[in-house]
């Protein structure tokens, strides 16, 4: 994934007006089935990274789909981002919102299927994750509701489980009922706790404690030759839910060499 | 040489103007300084020295696109708030390793 792109000022307003979904490839066999319905490289099968624009219903494709944007919307070296932040201002003009739509709930909190995933993608995008154990309905709502706002839109990962054994296996020692806002590691397998609220905290709470992680901690630098190397070294390994099928040889003339099969 | 590079430039300001003209983008004044490098936010931040102002965090976290990481979610969210979806598929791991995408 192409995280320059994706951190263009252009492409995150443009974002603003769609719901984003990622989905982490090979974790789940359902939703890998429903990639492959997207798109298929020239394998036939599913590869690391797929793009599409669809309807609100999810059932009909606003682009067509491919790779990534670059592959659907091409764009010179240096300009994908400004091509793909047009492409999504001119898809979301032509598709907005109905207007007599309209819902009495605030949005939930986008987060990943495990914490164990969570913790993973969190380390791939160097965030803070803020994990809640145990909140009821109101009290994870209440959650959403900070998480929704500026300055924390975008800045954190989110996680969410009722099982104190999920917070075990990635390293805090004792998993309590709560909200947990945590660092993870290099190789997104085991976390740091850097704050930990109370499950009925009230929103100005969250939102000091929230603060706090983003004043403190740092984002490391990564880079993926190096990060690979120092992971084949120390023996950090990641098994995919389900069987890795890309190919891992780029097509002729598809997206740009050097950045398989991670990309 | 210059031809090409104004060419660029005229291609620029025309996208950065489409953009404007679709409500899609908020233009700055032109006296707004340009961002720092983060070589320079790192050097202003003086051990001991307190600050209060937010832009010093986001320039460590900037912002970012709020992902849905299930197409439950995502589907949920879009049926909430009628908006289209986007949707991007990658995988956390490369060549087995975690960690990065």
């Amino acid at each position: 994934m192409d995280q320059s792109l994706w951190s263009d000022p252009l492409v995150i307003e443009a974002s603003r007006k769609f719901v984003c979904a990622r989905l982490a490839t090979y974790e789940d066999a359902g939703e890998g089935k429903f990639l492959e319905g997207i798109y298929r490289g020239r394998s036939g099968q599913l590869e690391n990274t797929v793009f599409v624009i669809l309807t609100s219903d999810g059932k009909t494709r606003l682009s067509r789909s491919g790779r990534s944007p670059t592959m659907v919307f091409g764009g010179a070296v240096g300009w994908e981002g400004t091509v793909l932040a047009l492409e999504m201002e001119n898809i979301a003009e032509a598709h907005p919102p109905p207007k007599d739509h309209k819902s009495a709930d605030g949005p939930s909190l986008p987060i990943a299927k495990s914490v164990r995933l969570a913790v993973n993608i969190a380390a791939c995008d160097r965030l803070p994750l803020v994990i809640s154990s145990g909140l009821d309905d109101a009290q994870l709502q209440s959650l959403a509701t900070v998480g929704w706002k500026e300055p924390y839109l975008g800045r954190f990962s989110w996680a969410a489980t009722d099982e104190p054994a999920q917070l075990k296996k990635v390293g805090i020692e004792k998993p309590s009922a709560g909200i947990w806002i945590v660092q993870p590691g290099d190789f997104g397998l085991q976390v740091e706790v850097i704050a930990k609220v109370a499950a009925d905290a009230d929103q100005q709470t969250i939102a000091r404690a929230l603060d706090q992680v983003l004043e403190t901690s740092r984002r490391a630098q990564k880079y993926t030759r190096a990060h690979v190397q120092q992971g084949q070294r120390l023996g950090k390994k990641w098994q995919t839910e389900i069987p890795v099928t890309d190919p891992g040889i780029p097509p002729q003339g598809r997206g740009r060499p050097g950045r398989r099969p991670g990309e | 040489m210059t031809v090409l590079l104004l060419q660029i430039l005229a291609l620029r300001i025309l996208a950065l103007s489409i953009l404007a003209l679709s409500g899609g983008l908020e233009l700055l004044p032109l006296e707004q300084p340009p961002a720092l490098p983060e070589s320079a936010i790192q050097a202003s931040q003086v051990p001991g020295v307190e600050t209060d102002s937010p832009a010093d965090f986001r320039s460590q976290y900037p912002a970012g696109v709020a992902w849905w990481g299930t197409w439950e979610g995502a589907t949920g969210e879009a049926r909430r708030s009628g908006k289209p979806i986007l949707l991007l598929s990658a995988a956390p791991q490369c060549h087995g390793i975690p960690g990065i995408w």
